[in-house]
């Protein structure tokens, strides 16, 4: 099956169900996918050099982990799958474990094609994204304060979706940015899901699994956006109004805390400190200071009706 | 190399007449108003306010941190002598985060 995710068109031998459908823009970067049997070890698959992450269960018990080896990357995670990510992410080996696709496809889009976009020379940042108006408009905020049930409120309102939790990213020409759409696959919380206006739930897309949160297959995106603005989310814990300000000057620490794969070091650091240099220099990056009991509907009406006023 | 550089008081009284560069495992770029300086060794990131970052700039294409010195101290419009101590100072500060070198090969 061919198709596409951060800015990665792939080629894959078996089916991947939400991936975006190939597209008919050339894209920076190419991966082959090879399902193996599970428990087969992929070629030139050598020993793990070195521990770069470790997830784990609140029982202590191992979710996830990335170690280096000698030819590439191992992603483990368990229940998931285990995936060989070659040294320069062209070629991806996958052990599948027998489960719904939906539930072996967040593994693979959540940290093995992020890690192939990031070797190939993409930038990647944990934050959601939709599109208005023909351009990108990232979320970025701490795991659970609400940036994809806001962006799932916003593409409800007609929104185009981009990215449920990993933007990949690439500077373009004149200090533009262009945000990638990633898989087709977004997980919203049931309650989410229920508050929005029920003539509007099929701008979701067709749910294809639930666990603690529903997964839509979402609309197809075949090409890139220029990113137009950065919204980083806070939850403090405070009462009062909600409130979006402009961050000027943007602090480089806020921008930078954003990235993600930040254990591969080096030169992808590199390219995060350059992507995030042209956006401080030329995309509005505004702070929301969401109070408690703030429901992300009435977040997404707000950044909503923000956006049309100061870009669109 | 640091330590012959050591005078009895503690500064870095030798570092003038030495050669400083930013190493290859050091980047660094402007954001709009500071610059930040990234250690790919470490991981690090470090900010340098806008004059810093023109310190640091000069400093790696100077032939020696006393030109450096001169050559800052004429964009400035300082004395020489009153602009030494704060590079020296900025130089101790780049070296104790492993952000610039001191070429032992090239006395000035």
């Amino acid at each position: 099956m061919d198709g596409h995710a951060f800015a990665l068109s792939v080629a894959a031998d078996f089916v991947i169900p939400q991936l975006q459908p190939t597209s008919v823009v050339q894209l920076p970067g190419h991966v082959r996918i090879s399902r193996l049997e599970e428990g087969s070890v992929a070629p030139a698959q050598s020993e793990a050099t070195e521990r770069l992450l470790t997830r784990s269960f609140t029982n202590g018990d191992p979710m996830l982990t990335v170690d280096r080896c000698e030819s590439g990357y191992r992603v483990c995670g368990w229940g998931h799958g285990r995936y060989f990510v070659s040294e320069h992410g062209t070629d991806v080996y996958a052990a599948l474990p027998s489960i719904d696709a939906w539930r072996w496809q967040r593994l693979l889009f959540a940290q093995v094609l992020p890690l192939a976009a990031a070797l190939q020379g993409l930038t990647v940042l944990h934050a959601s994204a939709v599109a208005v108006n023909g351009r990108a408009v990232a979320f970025a905020a701490s795991s659970g304060t609400g940036k994809t049930s806001l962006a799932a409120h916003l593409v409800a309102g007609g929104a185009v979706p981009i990215t449920d939790d990993v933007l990949a990213l690439e500077l373009g020409g004149g200090g533009v940015t262009r945000a990638y759409p990633g898989p087709r696959l977004f997980g919203i919380a049931p309650a989410e899901v229920a508050a929005v206006d029920a003539s509007h739930q099929a701008r979701l897309g067709t749910a294809v699994g639930e666990d603690e949160k529903t997964y839509f297959e979402s609309a197809a995106v075949d090409r890139a956006h220029e990113l137009a603005a950065v919204y980083f989310l806070e939850r403090r814990g405070r009462s009062g109004r909600l409130r979006i300000e402009e961050v000027i000057p943007v602090q480089p620490q806020l921008l930078l805390s954003s990235g993600f794969l930040t254990y591969l070091g080096g030169d992808h650091l590199s390219r995060l400190l350059d992507v995030c240099a042209a956006i401080a220099g030329n995309v509005p990056v505004f702070h929301v200071d969401v109070p408690t009991g703030v429901a992300a509907a009435t977040l997404a009406d707000a950044v909503d009706a923000h956006l049309r006023s100061v870009m669109l | 190399m640091v330590e012959a550089l050591m005078a009895t008081d503690g500064r870095l009284s030798g570092l003038l007449d030495a050669k400083v560069s930013v190493p290859a495992h050091v980047v660094y770029r402007p954001f709009v108003h500071e610059t930040v300086i990234l250690n790919l060794q470490t991981g690090q990131y470090h900010g340098v306010n806008p004059t810093g970052a023109r310190m640091l700039e000069v400093l790696d294409r100077a032939a020696s941190v006393r030109d450096a010195v001169r050559q800052l101290a004429e964009e400035y419009k300082q004395t020489p002598v009153d602009l030494e101590r704060d590079v020296c100072d900025f130089c101790e500060h780049l070296l104790s985060r492993s952000l610039i070198e001191i070429d032992a090969q090239r006395p000035a």
